[in-house]
């Protein structure tokens, strides 16, 4: 008993903190003890997670191990830095934050619930948390009307999401008995060809779909993405997209993989759609928030096309490529942090015309972000592109790597947009001076950076075996 | 032997070149003729000796083989580099006489360097050597000129020639897969092309030479001073052409089109030559037709020879050269008065040294005359050369009637001009060279045709005289004054109609269908337009969230039919 | 030896350091920057004696365990060839650098994104396996492309995206090369080893075609040519200007690494086209440069025109010429950048004076003499090894195919004729504006600067490599 409970202890750490924070929202306390409650309590449920990353309290429906741990990281290190970060944002606006801050802590039970989840019904109650923390967050953005029309149709678009996939948990259920994935697993083998079926597997990825933002599902995240607030927009971008990409990689190696030739099509094409989706609406935009939610629209694209294939080498190039994605897009969302004018955070791109003449420093990193989101080489998203473009090479999936390559041009047109405002246009716009802590974090970005550049084999070579081990074990 | 001449006048002309005040500039240019003069008699009296030497030194290397720098003395060299020693030599001395150029130094240092060049040039033994030398003649040509805008079709013309020659020695070298000159003899069996090597090579020096309709480079330097145009004419390019001519001639006999195309630009250029001489008002310009009928002449007589070069042509080409230094200086008699039209009234003090000059010129024109007759004595047939010659002649006689002729008068304004005893002295002293060769050459004839020879030259300088005696017929003057004629620059339009404008018009219409219609609007602009069609659709789709929403549905319905009829199918 | 090529690689980046740290407004910058290449230079001559003179062979070279699962193996190396060309940047970064007036020299990112390239493209020349050669090919992109932003004149944002769009373009192919590459070898390959990998017809149609036009992107060859004519055009910054046109050799010098010997049956058909474009890009490129009447880009023209003429050479079926072209590129390099130096030095001072420069040379003595030796050298007159090697080149090229040889030749005498008319143009007097009087000419340290320049051509006439001990 006292062994299930301590196995349950980072869920129980988070709750706790969760309803902590709540009861501080409702007491309205300072943004300084919200965060470092909300930080406390994160790093007490990441370091259960980490001591008892191999243990489960309920074993038939819960799977601790290697691979839940490393995504859950992932995640629990995505959420410290957007603490970080947005610590940061609410003592300028003179806000506490908790319900931020409470929103992250269920987000990250409703994560690690995935990550470990065995069981689909485990899986929906994640993902109904993590639509729930979403909404939260929604909720808790600025009271502008754009927002307000969003959240609410967010918040239908993922009422009726969730009733499709509670009409799928029911549907398998009714047909198995048994919601864990080894049962269902066997069951999608033995009946794959069935349209029920098919229908019902397209529901569970189409739920992940929606929930990590790609195309067709992406309107919630791209249109609210230019006026939500900054710490929302971080949030966003870093934190569920590592989690759901667990989860989404344990439910085809677990449940669908009988249905690979079905749904490898279907992969396909959505990731083609929302590699263009992304790259072309990156273009369109005016916005800078917006044209990072489409950028991150295409890289989100471009990890599902590898995955239309669960083989080991398709999971190493994917995992290398979030890693690379995750910490750009860390250092992107950081750079925004330290440019603001008058207080207020900005967010037109025409806002921030020549800010290379007065933030040199932030300007030059994020222009070396941008570049790595490319793929330039000597940076680190070069080496998350070479496995990209090899995986394809490899598996010859040439008009695969055609889409690829062509979206990517039309994306780097985006950030040339992104660039040449930054430092070709000339610009009266004073910048207000920057926390030293954003300073703080670009360098460890870059460090960050630097170091997994020169030795790849951190996130390459260390990884390998943890990222098979999911595929072996099912 | 040559290589020691060779760095001595290296040495003579580094000394030269040195920056000195105005006073010291003469004595300097004294100094510098003296030690050429000393080195241009040893050069002299080796040349009467059999030896044979040469000097090398390996300067590169190439894929061909060792690129070698060789200086080789042969009888047969010494036998060319010495008219061009001897016309450098009194080049330096007439420019250390005239009091009209400034830097007498730099002009000597210039005139060395010139010869330096031609010897590279004649000595060669491999294409590198001799392109070398000829580069570096054009260069010291352009120095020569030192006039920058006459200079520029001169130089023009001549980088074109040089481009020419670089083509076909490029040609030739790829074939033979050496650099050695004397490969060409192998040629004719290996090589291929020899049509397109002898043509390009005859346009190379035509040009070069300044043979009409390739004039124009040369013309336009009518306007330099005198004795920079007569060692330019005489020392430069002309020169290079010749010796590429005597190098190569093996090679581009091999074509069927060389000899005639050669004789063919020989005889054009003579006539026209002839006609320019006889019919321009401008000294200078008629100085440039003379030589050009000149320079037709010298290689149609060579062309007869088989290219192979004698004293005779030694001998032909220094009196030319005297012929013209006789010319400049009664030039300068007439106080440097180029237009001979405005000279028909004016009259001059000293009238002998005129005299004399016009006297020792019907002297040098004989010996010409002798030359010309031993060097074409084996042909038979003289109708191609006859009546360009007589052209000349009278066209030489009324000159030096306008220039000799002018009546005396010592009230004659700004005419006093010192006599220029040194001038004589050099003058005189070349003949005597001359002279000598043309004994030694009479020497080792025949006797009837030594006889024939003197006869030929006797008879020359009396027709000679006799023409010259003869008055000048108003209508020469009325064509001297007749400006449309003689500032004509038909072969300037022609060029600029046929080749300049042309060229200017396809660059234009390149740039406006090539660069900015095919690959500015195609490429770029397709990709740009296509780029904005495909936002400006995304944008349609988004902005109306039940458009959006309809057509991402259809698209997810598509997605799901296929990929459920591909597992279907699998 | 493989301390002093990590040296050589590095040092720039170091300076980079240096550089940031140095005060603003303030010569430091450009000091440690002049300082920085100098020492490289030292550095690289030092690699050369250490090489010998005689020997084409690559050297042993610099080995690095990048990622070991994937197979991926880093690997730099420097033979004379590789040598040459990284010396010959390093001159003719030190020229642009004296070409930079006072205002410029404090200009710290200028000098930033200069050691920054300087690194990278020096890294390029080493490089000895394909992914390196990748990553450093495409990595100089970046300070190119801030620099053509920053100094790309009036038309800089059209200018960028052509130069962003082609040179991007290029990279991808390449990328796609190196994939298949990696996937056939089953790991990094060496350069040297490329030719000898097997491949099907239809792959090695893929691979060398993604080859051919990632390299022909950078070179200049229609219709690849107009993002380097738009932004040779518009910038005005000497050493700007000899960077981005630095980058053609990049091109040249990925033909050099990868063209085999003996064409590859899957491309051999398209061979001629490669040179029947090549040829039609130089002759159109040097009669627009003949009606343009800036003396820039007429050395544009002259400058393509050049890179083109060594590409037909590059891919000629031979490999006897290697060092040949490496002579010519030399020395070709150091001749443009000091005409593009000089031009943009005296273009600046006329903006100033609001003069012409035509007719200026008549003013400027010592200005005549440097800029006129240097055209002549372009020309081809046989002052430098310049002369003496294209000759052996247009040999080849002759051998090869004599149609094709005969219209490079006529190309390479329009270009000459540009050049040489542009010059007459300037010395011409009756051209000149009075305006022109007042313009100064180059001070002594310049002439001495420019003396040195032109005694380095001379030597090069006689030896080549005469810089080895």
């Amino acid at each position: 008993m006292i062994e299930n409970l301590l196995y349950f202890s980072p869920f129980l750490i988070l709750f706790a903190g969760a309803l902590a924070l709540f009861f501080c929202h409702w007491q309205d306390i300072s943004v300084s003890w919200s965060f470092r409650l909300a930080k406390i309590f994160t790093v007490l449920g990441w370091g259960t997670s980490i001591i008892f990353y191999n243990r489960s309290a309920l074993p038939d429906i819960m799977n601790a191990n290697l691979f839940s741990a490393l995504f859950s990281g992932l995640m629990f290190a995505a959420i410290c830095a957007t603490l970080f970060l947005s610590r940061k944002w609410y003592a300028s606006m003179n806000m506490s934050g908790s319900a931020f801050c409470c929103g992250l802590l269920i987000s990250a039970i409703g994560g690690m619930t995935l990550a470990l989840s065995e069981h689909l019904l485990l899986t929906a109650a994640g993902i109904i948390l993590l639509l729930a923390a979403n909404y939260i967050l929604f909720l808790h953005a600025d009271k502008k009307k754009e927002i307000y029309l969003s959240y609410r149709l967010y918040f239908s678009l993922a009422v009726l999401v969730l009733f499709f996939l509670l009409g799928a948990v029911l549907f398998l259920f009714w047909q198995t008995n048994n919601l864990s994935y080894s049962v269902l697993g066997e069951f999608f083998t033995a009946d794959a060809n069935r349209i029920s079926v098919f229908a019902a597997a397209i529901v569970l990825v189409l739920t992940f779909v929606f929930l990590l933002g790609l195309s067709p599902l992406h309107f919630w995240y791209t249109e609210t993405a230019g006026q939500i607030i900054l710490p929302v927009f971080t949030y966003f971008t870093l934190v569920p997209v590592g989690i759901c990409w667990a989860a989404f990689i344990k439910l085809n190696a677990g449940v669908l993989s009988a249905l690979e030739p079905n749904l490898s099509f279907l992969y396909q094409g959505l990731a083609v759609s929302a590699l263009f989706i992304g790259a072309i609406g990156a273009c369109s935009g005016k916005n800078i928030r917006k044209i990072f939610a489409y950028s991150t629209v295409y890289q989100q694209g471009l990890i599902f096309l590898m995955l239309q294939r669960l083989s080991p080498d398709a999971l190493n190039t994917a995992f290398l490529y979030l890693v690379t994605y995750l910490l750009a897009m860390y250092g992107v969302c950081t750079c925004l942090y330290g440019l603001k004018n008058k207080g207020e955070y900005l967010f037109m791109l025409s806002d921030f015309e020549g800010a290379s003449f007065r933030k040199p420093y932030i300007s030059a990193t994020l222009t070396v972000f941008l570049f790595s989101l490319i793929g330039f080489p000597p940076f680190l998203g070069f080496l998350g592109l070479f496995s990209v473009v090899s995986d394809l090479v490899l598996h010859n999936n040439f008009y695969q790597l055609f889409f690829v390559l062509t979206a990517l041009i039309i994306l780097a047109y985006a950030y040339l947009q992104i660039i040449k405002t930054l430092y070709f246009e000339d610009s009266n716009i004073a910048f207000d001076r920057a926390d030293r802590g954003i300073y703080t974090a670009i360098m460890l970005i870059v460090l960050l950076m630097i170091v997994f550049m020169l030795h790849p084999h951190f996130l390459a070579q260390d990884t390998e075996e943890i990222l098979e081990s999911i595929l072996r074990w099912h | 032997m040559i290589a020691d001449t060779a760095f001595l006048l290296i040495i003579a002309a580094l000394f030269s070149g040195l920056k000195v005040n105005i006073k010291t500039d003469k004595i300097f240019s004294c100094l510098v003729f003296l030690f050429v003069g000393c080195i241009f008699s040893a050069f002299y009296q080796y040349s009467r000796q059999s030896v044979s030497e040469t000097f090398s030194f390996v300067w590169n290397s190439s894929p061909s083989g060792n690129i070698t720098v060789d200086i080789i003395s042969n009888t047969y060299n010494f036998q060319l580099i010495q008219p061009f020693f001897l016309i450098t030599l009194l080049s330096v001395g007439y420019n250390t006489i005239f009091r009209y150029e400034e830097r007498r130094g730099v002009f000597n240092a210039v005139l060395l360097f010139n010869l330096f060049a031609l010897i590279m040039m004649i000595t060669s033994n491999n294409f590198v050597q001799l392109l070398s030398g000829l580069f570096a003649v054009d260069i010291m040509a352009l120095l020569m000129i030192r006039d920058v805008e006459k200079s520029k079709f001169y130089a023009i013309y001549n980088l074109i020639a040089d481009m020419i020659l670089f083509t076909v020695l490029a040609v030739i070298n790829c074939q033979l897969e050496s650099l050695d000159i004397r490969q060409i003899v192998k040629y004719p069996r290996i090589g291929l092309h020899p049509d397109f090597a002898a043509v390009s090579g005859l346009l190379a020096i035509f040009i070069k030479v300044g043979i009409i309709p390739f004039h124009e480079g040369i013309r336009q330097l009518q306007d330099i001073r005198f004795h920079r145009l007569q060692s330019l004419l005489f020392l430069t390019s002309p020169a290079a052409a010749v010796v590429l001519l005597l190098k190569f001639n093996l090679l581009w006999e091999v074509s069927p089109f060389f000899l005639p195309l050669l004789q063919t630009g020989c005889f054009i250029g003579a006539v026209w030559g002839g006609f320019g001489f006889w019919l321009a008002d401008n000294l200078k310009l008629k100085i440039i037709y003379q030589q050009m009928w000149f320079a037709s002449l010298f290689i149609y007589l060579l062309t007869e020879q088989n290219f192979v070069w004698s004293a005779g042509f030694s001998v032909l080409l220094v009196c030319q050269y005297l012929a013209v230094s006789l010319i400049y200086y009664l030039y300068y008699q007439t106080n440097r008065t180029v237009s001979l039209s405005k000279l028909q009234n004016r009259h001059f003090a000293f009238w002998l040294p005129r005299l004399a000059a016009g006297g020792l010129f019907v002297i040098i024109f004989a010996f010409m005359a002798d030359s010309i007759f031993l060097l074409y004595l084996p042909q038979k047939n003289i109708d191609n050369l006859l009546p360009t010659t007589l052209l000349y002649v009278l066209a030489a006689a009324q000159l030096l009637h306008q220039l000799c002729s002018r009546r005396y008068s010592p009230e004659s304004s700004g005419s006093k001009s010192p006599v220029k005893f040194i001038f004589w002295l050099l003058l005189l002293a070349g003949t005597a060279i001359v002279a000598t060769e043309k004994f030694y050459i009479l020497n080792n004839l025949p006797p009837e045709i030594a006889i024939k020879s003197v006869y030929i030259s006797v008879i020359t300088a009396v027709v000679f005289i006799f023409l010259i005696l003869m008055p000048v017929p108003p209508f020469i003057y009325r064509i001297y004054n007749t400006e449309h004629l003689q500032k004509n620059d038909i072969f300037n339009r022609i060029y600029h109609s046929l080749f300049i404008e042309p060229l200017q018009w396809c660059g234009r219409i390149l740039a406006v269908l090539i660069d900015r219609m095919l690959a500015e609007k195609m490429i770029i602009g397709i990709s740009s337009y296509c780029l904005q069609a495909a936002v400006r659709f995304f944008r349609a789709v988004h902005h109306n969230p039940l458009i959006g929403g309809t057509c991402f549905l259809l698209l997810l319905t598509l997605l799901l039919l296929f990929s459920y009829a591909a597992g279907g199918l699998n | 030896m493989t301390e002093l090529i990590l040296i050589m690689m590095l040092l720039p980046l170091i300076g980079c350091f240096f550089v940031w740290s140095a005060p603003e407004n303030k010569t430091n910058a450009y000091n440690v920057t002049c300082f920085t290449l100098l020492t490289n230079i030292v550095i690289i001559l030092r690699l050369f004696s250490l090489l010998g003179a005689d020997t084409q062979n690559q050297s042993f070279g610099l080995e690095y365990r990048w990622l070991e699962n994937l197979g991926l193996d880093l690997y730099f190396s420097i033979d004379t060839f590789s040598l040459l060309l990284i010396l010959a940047v390093h001159c003719a970064l030190i020229i642009g650098l004296v070409g930079l007036n006072q205002n410029t020299q404090k200009n710290k990112m200028l000098l930033l994104l200069l050691l920054y390239f300087t690194s990278n493209i020096t890294a390029f020349f080493t490089a000895g396996d394909l992914l390196s050669f990748y990553a450093f090919f495409a990595g100089m992109l970046l300070p190119l492309f801030m620099l053509t932003g920053a100094y790309g004149g009036t038309r800089k944002i059209q200018t960028l995206y052509r130069f962003f769009l082609y040179n991007f373009t290029g990279i991808l192919f390449l990328l796609t090369a190196v994939a298949v590459l990696y996937k056939i070898y089953q790991g990094n390959v060496r350069l040297e080893e490329i030719t000898f990998v097997d491949m099907s017809t239809h792959i090695g149609m893929l691979v060398w075609s993604a080859v051919c036009l990632a390299f022909i992107s950078r070179i200049p060859v229609w219709p690849f040519h107009s993002w380097i004519a738009s932004v040779s055009t518009n910038i005005k910054n000497p050493l700007v200007y000899i960077m981005i046109n630095l980058m053609p050799l990049t091109g040249l010098y990925g033909f050099i690494r990868f063209w085999p010997l003996s064409v590859p049956e899957s491309i051999s058909p398209y061979l001629p086209w490669i040179e029947v474009f090549t040829v039609m890009t130089m002759l159109f490129l040097a009669l627009i440069g003949m009606i343009r009447r800036e003396f820039l880009y007429k050395l544009f023209s002259y400058s393509t025109v050049y890179y083109l003429f060594f590409l037909l050479a590059v891919i000629l079926p031979t490999d006897t010429l290697r060092l040949n072209i490496a002579y010519s590129l030399f020395i070709f390099l150091i001749v443009i950048s000091s005409l593009v130096v000089l031009d943009l030095q005296f273009e600046e001072k006329c903006r100033q004076q609001t003069c012409s420069y035509r007719g200026i040379l008549a003013y400027t003595p010592r200005f005549s003499i440097i800029i006129s030796f240097f055209v002549l050298t372009a020309v081809g007159l046989p002052v430098s090894s310049l002369f003496w090697n294209n000759f052996v080149l247009i040999s080849e090229i002759f051998n090869e195919n004599f149609a094709i040889g005969l219209w490079v030749m006529i190309a390479l005498t329009l270009v000459a004729l540009g050049l040489l008319h542009e010059l007459y143009v300037m010395r011409e007097l009756k051209q000149h504006n009075e305006k022109a009087e007042d313009i100064e000419d180059i001070s002594l340290g310049q002439q001495i600067f420019w003396t040195l320049v032109v005694v380095i051509l001379g030597l090069s006439f006689f030896n080549p490599l005469w810089f080895i001990f």
